[in-house]
């Protein structure tokens, strides 16, 4: 991967990497850093990189290690967004959106990310499974509590899915 | 077509408003961050070597002008027109380093031009090596700075650095040559650093 296919990559990902990572972490600012910080390390191993391979999910991944990493204060080293000046202004959550991430925030990790994987990623059940070394079934379950668990945080609210029962969709 | 459940709605909204509220970085700086890791990766796996290697490839041109004396010059040295050659990255190795005292910067236009006064190590200190060479880099180079930024490790431009290097010898970089002898950027040697 050279430089130009590598802005390239970039340009086309980063805005819908950086909004997965936000549904996945709840944090804004935090996606954006750990965004950022996963395709530097995809600059850095460009050469074991394949555009044709799904850098995309790479980044992704790599992106929601840092966050756990970040998360469980395993890593401190990930203030190279902030280094380069001012943090980017974030602009504060809509109104619509709090509640939501608020009930994403609640659910257990991997059930959160089950969910953005497969609900917003548009990744099916294995692709999910493939993406975060879960056995299939281990993944449907983590998808089918998550659900449950939103309905529930949601219930009442203005996102009141009511009888929804948010299910499994096939894509693929 | 209508197939997407309420969930799907609602986190693509939420999604679709964080990528609208968020302005990326540069690709380019994304980019340098990425060879910053990739030097510093490098430099941790070769440890030690990287200054073994300047130290021997300095030793090696101190030993050839041994006949011409190897002391450091009592004077400041003129900016001699030398015939410094490039350090060639060794096999496996994206870079070669020189290190050097890096001073007398002079900003031209989109360049900027800087004397070197190549250094080695001896022992745990580095002690010149007898060569004085010029460079003239683009104002873009990336500088690797630490306590020339303030204690805090950041990236920045040579051209922005044309000030504070433009007097005396004060400042110790690594400078990292690729294969073809081209200089990639400069690392502030702020571990030789008094």
């Amino acid at each position: 991967m050279d430089a130009r296919e590598f802005d390239a990559f970039y340009a086309a990902s980063v805005g819908r990497l950086t909004g997965q990572l936000y549904a996945m972490t709840g944090d804004l600012a935090e996606a954006q850093d750990v965004v950022q910080e996963a395709f530097a390390r995809a600059w850095e191993r460009r050469s074991e990189l394949d555009l044709d391979d799904a850098p995309e999910a790479w980044v992704r991944t790599v992106a929601w290690r840092l966050a756990i990493s970040r998360w469980r204060r395993m890593r401190t080293a990930l203030t190279f967004a902030r280094r380069q000046g001012p943090p980017a202004a974030v602009a504060p959550p809509e109104p619509d959106h709090v509640l939501l991430v608020e009930a994403l925030r609640r659910i257990p990790e991997a059930q959160r990310r089950a969910v953005v994987l497969h609900h917003l990623c548009d990744l099916s059940v294995e692709q999910v499974a493939a993406e975060t070394g879960r056995p299939v079934g281990t993944v449907k379950a983590q998808l089918s509590r998550g659900r449950a668990a939103l309905a529930r945080l949601l219930a009442g609210t203005e996102l009141d899915t009511g009888t929804n029962p948010l299910p499994e969709v096939r894509h693929g | 077509m209508d197939d997407k459940t309420e969930l799907e709605r609602l986190l693509a909204g939420l999604a679709e408003s964080g990528r609208r509220n968020t302005v990326p970085r540069a690709a380019q700086e994304v980019r340098a961050r990425g060879e910053q890791r990739r030097r510093r990766r490098r430099a941790a796996v070769a440890s030690g070597g990287a200054l073994l290697a300047v130290a021997v490839a300095a030793g090696g041109l101190s030993l050839a002008m041994a006949g011409r004396g190897t002391e450091p010059p009592a004077h400041d040295p003129a900016p001699a027109a030398s015939p410094f050659e490039p350090p060639t990255p060794a096999p496996g190795e994206e870079y070669a380093t020189e290190l050097g005292y890096v001073y007398g910067a002079v900003a031209q236009g989109a360049t900027v031009r800087v004397t070197v006064e190549q250094l080695r190590m001896a022992g745990q200190a580095a002690v010149p090596s007898g060569v004085v060479h010029t460079l003239t880099l683009p104002r873009a180079t990336l500088v690797e700075a630490r306590r020339l930024a303030g204690g805090h490790p950041t990236d920045v431009e040579l051209g922005d650095l044309a000030g504070e290097l433009s007097d005396g010898q004060r400042w110790i970089f690594a400078i990292d040559y690729d294969g073809d002898g081209r200089v990639q950027s400069l690392r502030e040697a702020y571990w030789l650093a008094g």
